[in-house]
């Protein structure tokens, strides 16, 4: 048998042999109830009247619960502005996917067959739903955001060169692997406990309370693991454990409430899609002299977490370009569409997309390589290293990673290599790109960088270990465990990682913004540490040592190399000398500030920095390509687990591939999204992954602050390497009108884009010959 | 008739008395089995996430076939062996893609992982027959059905690599000998007939049998693989109340082979028909691969594909250049219909109360035939087509003696180009006579626009297919395709 190595994942056994528990597997609850979520089909009108006679008295209907259910207030918003977000409508409809009761049966089947004998009467109205009918229709959210450094209209129109266009990015659905899903026990005097597939336990818990109209103190909320999430977890969970909580109070049994995947995609929020209208000005070299980026969003029906992604999409507006004089505007509009939420990158890699759009059209104009155009933007220090916000950046790692990454993939020999194979194929058309990136880490809403841990030693030894953190997939308890495991030197199988639950600690941030692990590593170490000390000195008292001169290693207390007694020993030892053998870790991330009105500050404790190079076929036949070949090199500083960094980095390009080439999300005029099942809405399968994937972590590269190891955050950065992958369809594009003309390709590049890109060009290139 | 199922679980036999006929495999397994290894991501057999093996003795042999048990209904399991991912452990020693997986990092949330190692299981046995390496596009197609959201499947790719290098086997293997004879035991020799919760459903044995029931209960839903007809009940949640099984009879799952041609039974399974496509025409397979997932061929059957008559469905426009003709039974009589009269309108076939599809004859080719399909669609695998063009061309002395064009997606069913089939016949073979005979695809077809593409795009790539048959017949050595697998890549396991 393999002994399980401490890299591996730490459920890894589990989830091969099919152990793993997810929140639908737990099936040892007595008197189970099963929650069936009806939603509104319209986008836009009036509930005017709802008669559920026949739901009730379908077979094993125990409850029917519609708003005035609620027994607090009907609101998942969860913000203090009040983002209005009803968890059931009460009259007014403003989106698709919104619920309108919930029917609660002894089993799954029965409650979806009841909900389909309700008799819903509504009253359309004229709905938003597109960006541009948003944009007509003015319909903002919430106030826009301006970033302005210098004078970007005088310096664009007194620049040698001017280009403007406009770039439309769709949304993109989550889809996790495991839907949304929430199980809510009621408990004596109030009390309730909900098993949740979430990945921000804290919200779920004061959600709850505000709905069931109790103290936060009477709702735990707990999570092991979870079956993905990406961001789609953050604040969308509220939906299932909010009905689940609600009709368990209401029934005093058990209820689990489980979306099927065509609800889960049509009621939940996705990544938000743009419309980024650009203009700019350059000379001859190259240099961005003034540049303008006028991103509008679609948010949805409520604001949810739309500030802050618009916010973080300004903030990524350069890349990793010095831009000298730039006005950046993010504009929030409200559509009757689902509420668009987090997803991993957050609003940044729409941000990327414009400018790096500006970088093409440069090279374009001036007929040369667009790696040379954005070697001669990239952030310089000293004069060219401050953003638009007034942070710094020094550029130097990514300087050192572009120019590596350019030798190791033979960029310059291969983009030539490429040129010669498509003059001699007529409809096959490769094409190269080479794109880096800069992400910022932190939660630009301050408040949330800090993380708490709680450690809990028993008396044979073993260890528990709390966390405020959510394992998704991404290897967070993985690491973390390490993390303890280093300071109190006892093998993996000697410490239990519990559930996140918000009974051990409270007041948890989002596992999110990548800055999990930073966040409850420096947490669980602290708490670790404390234990270290504490033991050492028990022994120290014992053995009448002085503490220097001991030290815990290989799970013995040694003095100098001689081991004296092992962990366990050491521990009881200290149970009897009366030392507490639990810790709290509290951490919060230095020196990091932000205000949101002006836009300036340094939000980032730091920025992990990477770039990829991207080699594509496509069709001209069909608009159909392929990925052939990628090539990345990626930071993130001094790993804590590479096996599990770069499979962080491989996921998120594919992830992001997905978004820019094939994910789909399409609304028919009424606002009815049509692609919400995997059988219409497409993400990447194995075919897909290019023949070729070369990933290599910056080596020597440890991050310059004080993180725990020295690591860098790495679950959001890599998926905006695959901008690489966009922008190398677009060379192939172009190549049909000798690399003449700008493809302007829209996102997602599906084969019908391509292929309309592909005629644009060809006819744009007949008409300038 | 029976009114219980056997079928081998967890090494004994299960028997299941008066099952409900539209529980799910997975519904059960995970509800009444407390199974709860084998997820579900979508009840719509897209993801793979509910992946399971089955084994079904043909000719003797037991052949285990990754299947989606969240559209297969749990009385079908009738004689067979049930393989989960609980399985797969012996004496707590993991099998070796269970191993390989731990090692590569293979799993993140691990969602996805059981149907993962099911599917690659369900190649390790079929490999453990023959002696070729592992290559990349295998391991491609055997995950074509399995979604993961985290990995972007390089680890699992290496996983399987790894695994698949290794020579040990597990119990399955092991115990093939001892598990064949208890199949065999179980093998259903009297068909099942139950009526449970004023659900009907009957499995017959036998085709005479089989066109009795269909004569008694017209209405009746004919199930064959269900990878169509079971989304009713695990997406709309509609119950279909009267089931005629039509997967236990043998005579249906037979091909047999002719001087005219070969007679394919209605049951027989796309990755049955893959298994001899190379001898029709070698350009089948490429276009048979594009069908579903191999979870999906392994169940569905070329007589459902036909029957459900969808106008995308990918069956169709192939048979119809390839001059098939079906074979339609009904208790009293049979009759031979061509494909393209089977379809009348959308939502509707020539099949009549009573009737079912016995057969496909597809007669042999002539060695002048030139024959092509391309299926175009949002990605490569398991998608249905946005269109689907197949061309066939019977070439003497230069002169189009024979033309037939079908495409799928452009119509409200699967359709011929009558008009520009009209402007090739008994003209030149010539890249001018087809760019002409192209402009007449728009009065063949005037598509529409749906998620999957415009009206705009399907035309334009419809021209573009029949292009691309004469280029590639033309001009064979210039690369007119996407090549997935280019020769200087053997494989990227480093
Ligand atoms: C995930 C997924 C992917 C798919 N991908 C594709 C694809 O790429 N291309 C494609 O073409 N299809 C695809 N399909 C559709 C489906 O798999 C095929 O149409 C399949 O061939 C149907 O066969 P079946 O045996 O499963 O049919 P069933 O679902 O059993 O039956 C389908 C219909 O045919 C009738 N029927 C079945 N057998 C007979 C018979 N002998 N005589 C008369 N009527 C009969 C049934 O009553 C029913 O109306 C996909 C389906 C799924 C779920
Ligand atoms: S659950 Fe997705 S294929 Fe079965
Ligand atoms: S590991 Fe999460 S979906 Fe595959």
């Amino acid at each position: 048998m393999i002994m399980p190595d401490r890299n591996y994942h730490e459920s890894s056994r589990a989830h091969v042999t099919g152990a793993a528990l997810y929140a639908d597997d737990i099936s040892n609850i007595g008197n189970l109830l099963h929650g069936c979520v009806q939603a509104s089909t319209l986008a836009r009108g009036t509930l005017c009247a709802l008669n559920l006679e026949r739901v009730r008295q379908s077979p094993g209907v125990v409850a029917v619960l519609t708003a005035a259910d609620v027994p607090g207030v009907n609101d998942l918003s969860h913000l203090p502005d009040g983002g209005g977000e009803p968890l059931f409508i009460e009259k007014e409809i403003v989106s698709e996917g919104q619920a309108v009761f919930a029917v609660i049966a002894d089993s799954l089947d029965n409650a979806r067959q009841a909900a389909k004998l309700a008799v819903v009467e509504v009253e359309p109205s004229s709905a938003v739903i597109t960006i541009n009918q948003a944009i007509d229709a003015d319909s903002k959210i919430a106030p826009s955001r301006k970033i302005k450094v210098g004078d970007s209209t005088r310096a664009i129109d007194n620049s040698a060169f001017q280009i403007n266009g406009s770039l439309y990015t769709g949304g993109q659905e989550h889809f996790y692997l495991e839907g949304q899903i929430s199980i809510a026990i009621p408990k004596e005097s109030g009390a309730m406990t909900v098993i949740a597939s979430t990945q921000h336990p804290s919200e779920i818990q004061s959600t709850l309370a505000l709905l069931l109209g109790v103290s936060s103190n009477s709702v735990t909320v707990q999570t092991r693991r979870i079956g993905g999430g990406f961001g789609g977890k953050e604040s969308q969970g509220s939906l299932c454990a909010g009905v689940a909580a609600i009709a368990a109070q209401l029934t005093s049994q058990p209820v689990k409430v489980r979306l099927d995947r065509d609800q889960d995609m049509i009621m939940t929020g996705k990544r938000h899609d743009f419309r980024i209208d650009y203009k700019a000005g350059f000379d001859n070299d190259g240099l961005i002299r003034g540049v303008s980026l006028d991103y509008a969003s679609r948010c949805g029906h409520s604001l949810d977490q739309s500030k802050a992604v618009n916010d973080r999409a300004l903030l990524h507006a350069d890349n990793a370009y010095y831009l000298e004089n730039a006005t950046l505007t993010s504009h929030r509009y409200h559509t009757n569409t689902t509420s668009n939420t987090a997803f991993r990158g957050f609003g940044a890699p729409q941000g990327m997309l414009g400018i790096e759009r500006v970088i093409e059209e440069i090279a374009f104009t001036l007929q040369q390589d667009p790696l040379d155009i954005r070697l001669a933007n990239l952030y310089r220090t000293p004069n060219r290293s401050v953003t638009p916000y007034g942070q710094e950046f020094d550029s130097k790692v990514l300087v050192r990673i572009i120019g590596e990454l350019t030798e190791h993939s033979e960029y310059r020999s291969r983009r030539k290599k490429i040129r010669r194979f498509n003059q001699g194929s007529p409809v096959i058309k490769k094409g190269i790109a080479l794109t880096p990136v800069k992400f910022g880490i932190s939660f630009t809403a301050i408040h949330l960088n800090q993380a708490g841990a709680l450690l809990h030693i028993y008396r044979d030894g073993s260890v528990q270990l709390n966390h405020a953190g959510v394992e998704m997939g991404q290897g967070l308890h993985t690491k973390i465990l390490r993390i303890v495991q280093d300071i109190l030197t006892i093998e993996r199988s000697d410490i239990r990682i519990m559930a996140t639950n918000t009974e051990k600690i409270p007041n948890t941030s989002p596992t999110a913004a990548s800055a999990a692990t930073d966040l409850n590593g420096m947490a669980a170490a602290s708490a670790a540490t404390v234990l270290h000390d504490r033991l050492i000195k028990v022994a120290s008292h014992r053995l009448d040592l002085p503490e220097a001169e001991l030290s815990l290693s290989d799970g013995f207390l040694h003095t100098g190399d001689k081991p004296i007694m092992s962990f366990n020993e050491l521990v009881n030892e200290a149970y009897l000398q009366r030392v507490s053998l639990f810790a709290t870790g509290f951490y919060r991330t230095p020196d990091i500030n932000f205000d949101p009105d002006s836009f300036t500050g340094s939000p980032f404790y730091y920025y992990a920095n990477g770039a990829a190079v991207s080699e594509v076929e496509v069709d001209l036949l069909t608009g159909e390509h392929k990925v052939n070949r990628v090539d990345i090199l990626h930071e993130v500083g001094q790993s804590l687990n590479e096996e599990i960094d770069k499979g962080q980095i491989e996921g998120g390009f594919i992830q992001g591939m997905g978004w820019l080439t094939m994910e789909e999300l399409v609304w028919n005029d009424q606002g009815v999204l049509q692609t919400h099942s995997p059988s219409t809405y497409k993400i990447p399968t194995c075919r897909e992954r290019p023949s070729i994937v070369n990933i290599d972590l910056l080596r020597d590269a440890p991050n310059q602050v004080e993180s725990i190891y020295r690591s860098k955050a790495v679950g959001e950065p890599p998926l905006m390497l695959s901008i690489s992958v966009l922008h190398a369809l677009s060379d192939a594009i172009s190549s049909v009108a000798n690399y003449r003309i700008c493809p302007q390709l829209n996102v997602p590049a599906t084969p019908e884009h391509i292929l309309e890109s592909v005629q644009r060009v060809e006819k744009l290139g007949l008409a300038s010959v | 008739m029976k009114d219980v199922i056997q079928f081998l679980f967890r090494g004994r036999i299960e028997e299941v008395i008066q099952p409900l006929p539209n529980l799910t495999v997975l519904n059960w397994l995970r509800e009444r089995k407390g199974a709860t290894g084998t997820k579900e991501g979508c009840a719509e057999g897209d993801c793979g996430a509910c992946t399971v093996l089955v084994g079904s003795l043909h000719s003797g042999k037991l052949e285990y076939r990754p299947v989606n048990a969240c559209i297969r209904f749990l009385p079908t399991l009738d004689g067979t062996h049930l393989i989960t991912i609980e399985d797969l452990m012996s004496d707590e020693l993991l099998h070796p893609i269970q191993e390989a997986m731990v090692e590569h990092h293979g799993s993140q949330c691990g969602f996805c992982t059981p149907g993962i190692i099911i599917s690659l299981f369900g190649l390790y046995l079929e490999k453990s027959r023959s002696n070729t390496g592992l290559t990349r596009k295998e391991i491609d197609d055997a995950l074509a059905g399995n979604l993961c959201r985290c990995t972007g499947y390089g680890s699992i790719v290496s996983a399987a690599y790894d695994a698949f290098s290794s020579k040990r086997s597990g119990w399955v293997e092991k115990n093939i000998q001892e598990t064949t004879s208890l199949v065999e035991s179980i093998r259903p020799k009297k068909g099942v007939a139950l009526d449970v919760h004023h659900q009907l459903y009957f499995a017959p044995t036998t085709l005479e049998h089989a066109l009795g029931l269909v004569k008694a209960y017209p209405d009746a839903t004919l199930l064959s693989g269900g990878t169509d007809i079971a989304l009713q009940v695990t997406k709309r949640f509609d119950r279909l109340d009267k089931i005629i099984y039509l997967g236990q009879i043998e005579h249906l799952k037979s091909i047999s082979k002719s001087n005219e041609g070969w007679t394919l039974g209605s049951g027989v399974t796309f990755s049955q028909m893959m298994g001899i496509s190379d001898q029709i025409h070698p350009h089948l397979l490429a276009t048979l691969e594009r069908v579903g997932s191999v979870q999906i061929r392994n169940a569905g059957t070329i007589g459902g594909n036909i029957a459900n008559a969808s106008p995308v469905g990918d069956l169709s426009p192939l048979l119809m250049c390839l001059n098939a003709v079906l074979t339609l039974r009904t208790n009293e009589a049979s009759r031979k219909l061509p494909i393209e009269e089977f379809f009348i309108e959308y939502g509707k076939t020539a099949l009549r109360s009573g009737e079912l599809i016995e057969s496909i004859f597809i007669p042999r080719l002539p060695a002048n035939s030139r024959f092509s399909s391309y299926k175009v669609s949002k990605r490569h695998d398991q998608d249905i087509s946005t269109l689907l063009g197949a061309f066939r061309v019977d070439i003497d002395q230069g002169i189009i003696i024979k033309v037939i064009i079908a495409f799928g997606g452009m119509a409200e069913i699967p359709k011929r180009a009558d008009n520009c089939e009209q402007a090739l016949h008994q003209q030149p073979w010539s890249q001018a006579i087809l760019a002409s005979a192209a402009e007449q695809l728009s009065n063949d077809y005037s598509p529409i626009d749906d998620f999957r593409g415009s009206a705009k795009y399907r035309s334009r790539v419809a021209v573009n297919l029949l292009h691309r048959f004469w280029l590639e017949q033309a001009n064979p050595e210039i690369p007119h395709r996407i090549n997935y697998y280019p020769d200087n890549i053997v494989n990227d396991h480093a």
